[in-house]
């Protein structure tokens, strides 16, 4: 692939990115995160890997952007300031994070990759890797099912008002109201 | 010529921008935000190596961490939602309590 391909493509991923970590609007910060997981998407697309993309692109970009947008709603006046943290804790994480990509970084270059030419440009074919998932990777497939209904059950479990809140969150609107 | 270098330096990158938003938002919906954008430069990593050495395991091991993302950011959401209804805003730094 081209490389002015792959660097407009990261600058599509990192710029939104860094929008989601230091924006101040975290509505703004949501939907910058959209562009970023579409960024993603479009780098699968590139690895020879479109079922992975469009994985991406329905999962993270369709439901779980969908979902955090929608917590944020729910818990955040959107005209409110947002809280910083100190400057201090914002000095420390920016070293900690510069020292690890400047490691990780370092890892990448100097190990010696063992790179084997891809011999199909399209990758993997999907078929293959749906009978990999009833074969090879059949107790991870079912434990994933298994996974995400415990999920369901558990978020509503959660997130549901117990009856004394209730009962507490009702009398309070009854003091509220003159 | 973009090599697996290329890919795995744009992925520690990303990891590396989305662990200093976990580390500086005291926002715990900005919070999730961040260490979804941890989970992309993990899976972007597992895809281009399995480009690199054509085998199935980095796709599978990619989806089923796809899936994974998707319980962690519901059941994340409810703790936060949860969290809200106790304490009237979701400020990390107020958030220390075990139970009322």
């Amino acid at each position: 692939m081209s490389p002015l391909l792959f660097y407009a493509i990261a600058l599509v991923i990192i710029v939104p990115a860094l929008a989601v970590v230091l924006s101040e609007n975290l509505f703004h910060a949501g939907l910058c995160m959209i562009v970023s997981f579409l960024g993603i998407a479009a780098i699968y697309a590139t690895l020879s890997a479109p079922f992975v993309a469009a994985m991406q692109v329905l999962v993270y970009a369709g439901a779980i952007a969908v979902i955090l947008l929608f917590a944020f709603m729910l818990t955040h006046d959107i005209m409110q300031p947002q809280l910083q943290s100190s400057r201090f804790q914002q000095t420390a994480s920016g070293v900690v994070c510069l020292v690890l990509a400047g490691f990780l970084g370092r890892v990448a270059m100097s190990s010696n990759w063992q790179v084997l030419k891809s011999q199909a440009a399209e990758g993997v074919p999907l078929g293959v890797l749906g009978k990999s998932f009833l074969t090879d990777y059949l107790v991870p497939f079912e434990l994933v099912s298994l996974l995400l209904l415990m999920t369901l059950v558990g978020a509503i479990v959660i997130a549901r008002k117990e009856e004394k809140d209730r009962a507490a969150w009702e009398n309070d609107d009854v003091a509220v109201k003159p | 010529m973009i090599t697996l270098f290329h890919y795995l330096s744009l992925a520690s990158l990303l990891f590396c921008i989305g662990l200093y938003g976990v580390l500086t938002r005291r926002n715990a919906v900005a919070v999730l935000m961040s260490l979804e954008l941890m989970f992309n430069a993990v899976n972007i990593n597992l895809v281009a190596f399995s480009h690199y050495r054509p085998e199935i395991t980095g796709l599978a091991f990619s989806l089923f961490i796809i899936a994974v993302a998707a319980c962690e950011a519901t059941v994340g959401v409810a703790l936060v939602l949860s969290v809200y209804r106790n304490q009237k805003d979701i400020d990390l730094e107020r958030a220390n309590k075990l139970r009322w």
